[in-house]
């Protein structure tokens, strides 16, 4: 029996060095890259690139409750692991970054990582961060220190165990997070295609929604903006690659900088979640937005797969052909095509042709706006149909649209409906 | 209200591994490839029967649009239920909002898109537009001249009726209630900038929101002077009330009324630039 207790020791002490390596793996740093600032000051210019720069990543977005001073910290983010509050970061001592230095911002964004070293969670999308430049972290934090001081104090996190045990994080890290390399110290490209790529890659942090996350919650790299399921179960966030189906393939550049600006496009308007990434982008400079399509269409086509949808009910088809020209065709056009920017096209879109009809019937039933924007104002917006049709009803205007003009993409069902009718 | 942060909650799922990650296997899992479009080799012969639908004649458009590029286009959204001019909804609880005050409308729209007056479906349509935006949209209604179904005959016994008449126009100064007429106008078309008009309203409606009032779940700036006297009022009361007001006719003619002295304090109409 002696060989069982050999053998359960090497396993633990096997086990333990694992570990050990793993904790040390993950809470490694990148190499540390020297403050660009000149003598440690911030011109006018720099602070204006950091505002540029907390602009278009939305900053504010999480780091902003409502009717509170900016960045004074956010609203509660409710998730599976209890809830996170995003902290202040305006400069005050005590309960924003007042006592950072540069160094400590670089390290935050970068590394993932408090001034005393501790983890931060990835709530905070530090996986894309780590792909800032030095210059522009400095141009982020000289922006922040700019900015009245406010003691409100943000909430602690209150997450569940084991998620509220910070160290952990290092585990996760070590399989899922390295601080990026090469990036910090790039100057300025002359290359529309590699602006724009460090521009998706960081402060944009496109990768956090449109790539996927493999069975232990990581992002894919290896399949890096092909598309990626949002965790709250209803929303899609297509892929960006030039795949002809969910992709970019049939957009253009300046259908992606008409999207990115103006929240709405020849190929269809934000809705869902983009509508938060809108409040950032919309300020992006023509040429940056420029460069961002030239870098998305420099993408190739991973070559999605489609698999065959549900049978399309006959019954449900005509009866979904009478409601389109009741409720749907003033607006979308018998021929599906909508109408300028106003009116988004059902042909060809990714929405309304993906295998997961949710968000298609998410739309149908709660309407929405494209987002306001600086370009557009004014946006047109789409009723509410949750009151007017029934399950029934809206099965058959879904199957129609899903499988009219070129769409091919399968039917949906009362049963489909009434799950979507009943998420909150 | 959370505010739910969509951008976070895809890396906030990265978080799941943490507690098993100390087991032995690393594996990299991999999903399965992302579907991005499915394709349906099962349709067949869409062009056949249409079949009428419960609403409407079949294939006659039920959506109202106004001219090209109009605010009235680009709200098709609000007047599918609210009506451009006069209620339209798919039941009662929707109320006529054309002709109310702007500043009334804006302030509703802005807590309806901040979840502080709770209706899901308008905080989701709302989430996105600007306050810039949300004024446009309410100043065009206010400025909509109402047309108005006339006020469906009252179905409560003429006592409930009276009873609702006296609170509306006298109120009970006994208990520190002042009556209906006092600040949203004789007319009871509302008064400037932001108390709104009482009529076009239905009995539903009036009922729903002074029991939202009562349990907290509609409320306004401090001193929420509406809460207040809803909290006065017995159930009997607002049964009684709701039905008066619903029965007024409200095509009768005159404006919103100018701001005067109220007999409370009412904090909606301090942040409208109203001095008490």
């Amino acid at each position: 029996m002696k060989w069982i207790g050999k053998t359960a020791c090497a396993v633990f002490i096997a086990g333990l060095v694992s570990a050990g390596a793993l904790y040390w793996t993950g809470s490694r740093d990148g190499q540390m890259v020297a403050s660009r600032l000149p003598a440690g000051k911030a011109s006018p210019e720099i602070i204006a690139r950091g505002q540029y720069l907390a602009n278009i990543g939305n900053c504010a977005g999480c780091h902003t409750a409502v009717n509170t001073p900016l960045f004074s910290g956010g609203s509660a983010l409710k998730t599976e692991f209890g809830t996170f509050y995003a902290p202040n970061i305006t400069p005050d001592a005590q309960h924003g970054i007042g006592n950072w230095t540069a160094d400590h911002f670089w390290h935050a964004l970068h590394n993932g990582k408090a001034p005393n070293g501790s983890l931060l969670y990835p709530a905070f999308p530090y996986q894309s961060y780590s792909h800032l430049s030095r210059a522009d972290t400095d141009a982020l934090f000289s922006y922040l220190q700019s900015l009245p001081a406010s003691s409100r104090e943000a909430p602690a996190h209150e997450l569940r165990t084991p998620y509220n045990i910070r160290g952990l994080l290092a585990f996760w890290r070590a399989l899922y997070f390295r601080p990026a390399e090469g990036v910090a110290q790039t100057e300025s490209s002359d290359d529309a295609v590699v602006r724009g790529r460090h521009l998706v890659d960081g402060i944009a942090h496109c990768a956090e929604c449109h790539t996927p996350r493999n069975g232990l919650g990581g992002m894919d790299l290896n399949r890096a903006l092909q598309g990626g399921a949002m965790s709250d179960g209803i929303w899609y966030a297509p892929a960006l690659t030039a795949d002809q189906d969910g992709g970019l393939g049939a957009w253009s550049e300046q259908d992606i900088v008409d999207l990115l600006l103006t929240g709405s496009s020849a190929h269809g308007s934000v809705v869902g979640p983009m509508s938060e990434a809108l409040r950032g982008v919309q300020h992006l400079t023509d040429k940056d937005a420029g460069d961002i399509a030239a870098y998305l269409k420099s993408l190739p086509a991973a070559g999605l797969t489609s698999t065959p949808g549900n049978d399309v009910n006959d019954t449900l088809y005509s009866m979904g052909k009478t409601i389109y020209g009741q409720y749907c065709a003033a607006c979308h056009q018998d021929n599906g095509k909508g109408q300028g920017h106003q009116w988004p096209t059902l042909d060809g879109n990714s929405l309304v042709r993906h295998q997961d009809p949710t968000g298609l019937l998410r739309v149908i039933m709660d309407g929405g706006f494209a987002p306001s924007t600086k370009a557009n104002p004014q946006p047109y917006g789409m009723p509410p149909f949750r009151h007017f049709l029934n399950d029934m009803q809206i099965a058959a205007v879904a199957s129609y649209v899903r499988n009219s003009w070129s769409n091919q993409s399968g039917g949906v069902n009362q049963r489909q409906v009434n799950r979507v009718r009943n998420i909150d | 209200m959370q505010k739910i942060n969509y951008l976070r909650m895809g890396i906030v799922r990265s978080l799941l591994p943490i507690a098993c990650l100390l087991a032995a296997s690393l594996a990299w899992a991999q999903a399965p490839a992302p579907v991005a479009v499915s394709v349906a080799t099962n349709k067949s012969s869409p062009e056949k029967t249409i079949t009428s639908t419960p609403s409407g004649n079949a294939g006659e458009s039920l959506i109202p649009l106004g001219a090209p590029g109009s605010i009235a286009e680009r709200v098709a959204a609000c007047t599918m239920c609210h009506g451009a001019t006069d209620v339209q909804g798919a039941d009662a609880f929707y109320p006529a909002i054309s002709g109310k005050p702007a500043q009334y409308l804006y302030q509703q729209l802005l807590r309806f898109r901040e979840g502080s007056r709770e209706y899901l479906p308008m905080q989701r349509l709302l989430a996105n537009l600007s306050d810039d935006y949300l004024h446009d949209i309410a100043t065009w209604f206010s400025e909509q001249t109402p047309q108005y179904k006339h006020a469906p005959p009252a179905t409560v016994p003429a006592s409930i009726l009276a009873m609702g008449e006296k609170l509306a126009l006298q109120g009970a100064p006994e208990r520190q209630i002042p009556a209906c007429v006092a600040c949203h106008g004789e007319n009871l078309k509302g008064m400037q900038a932001a108390i709104p008009g009482l009529t076009g309203l239905t009995n539903e409606y009036i009922t729903a929101q002074m029991g939202a009032w009562q349990y907290g779940i509609r409320h306004s700036v401090a001193p929420d002077c509406m809460r207040d006297i809803a909290n006065k009022l017995t159930s009997a009361e607002v049964q009684a009330v709701a039905a008066w007001l619903a029965s007024q006719d409200p095509n009768t003619a005159g404006h919103i009324n100018m701001p005067t002295k109220l007999p409370l304090e009412c904090g909606i109409q301090t942040i409208s630039g109203v001095q008490p």
